[in-house]
């Protein structure tokens, strides 16, 4: 080996938005001003990923960038657009069908689906053939040579 | 020895980036696109290929 580096994700690429959205069979809504969540903040999660601590103002909850439709669920995910990354923001409360999307598991698959395909995009981009697999403890692993 | 790059992508998004293959700064210049695509740098560990100086080009006029 030469180099080990290890990268905490951060959403910037709207194509490879709509690529882990595709992976995944969520609709990504592009231009989407608000999302469907409670409708009023009672201030009853407080999370280390909450979002009143992540920079969301709660007179701001509802609304977003682009949003994301995610089957089977009445509420929706907004990505509100914060400097160069999107930040992806949702109401957990169970009745909304979203309440199995967590930081730990990267909102179901969705954080490392969007990585994937930037990585997949900037190794090809370089003129490399790239391979996929899914290992048995879940990670996605991409080969390029 | 090929050159290859390894992406490993964590369920939460968790990203390691490991080269193989390159002498010197050489495996540095092939992530940091990728690297900076991606998100914000962690870590970064350097092995022992990182510190050897790059494959010399050979090429002999005869005379």
């Amino acid at each position: 080996m030469s180099h080990v580096v290890t990268i905490k994700c951060e959403i910037r690429d709207l194509n490879a938005v709509k690529a882990a959205c595709d992976r995944l069979g969520w609709q990504f809504v592009e231009g989407k001003k608000t999302f469907a969540w409670y409708g009023r903040w009672v201030n009853d999660y407080h999370g280390a990923d909450a979002a009143y601590k992540n920079g969301i103002d709660p007179a701001d909850f509802g609304k977003c960038t682009h949003a994301i439709k995610v089957p089977g669920a009445r509420y929706e995910i907004g990505l509100v657009h914060r400097g160069d990354v999107f930040i992806p923001v949702f109401d957990n409360w169970a009745s909304g069908g979203l309440n199995d999307l967590t930081a730990e598991n990267g909102l179901k698959g969705f954080v490392q689906a969007y990585a994937g395909a930037v990585a997949k995009e900037q190794l090809q981009r370089r003129g490399l053939r790239v391979t996929e697999t899914v290992r048995a403890d879940g990670k996605l692993v991409l080969t390029a040579k | 020895m090929t050159q290859q790059i390894e992406v490993t992508i964590d369920v939460d998004g968790a990203t390691e980036i490991k080269t193989t293959g390159f002498r010197g700064k050489a495996c540095a210049d092939a992530t940091r696109d990728i690297e900076r695509a991606l998100g914000v740098v962690a870590g970064d560990v350097k092995t022992g290929e990182y510190y050897q100086a790059p494959a010399a080009n050979s090429a002999q006029a005869k005379s």
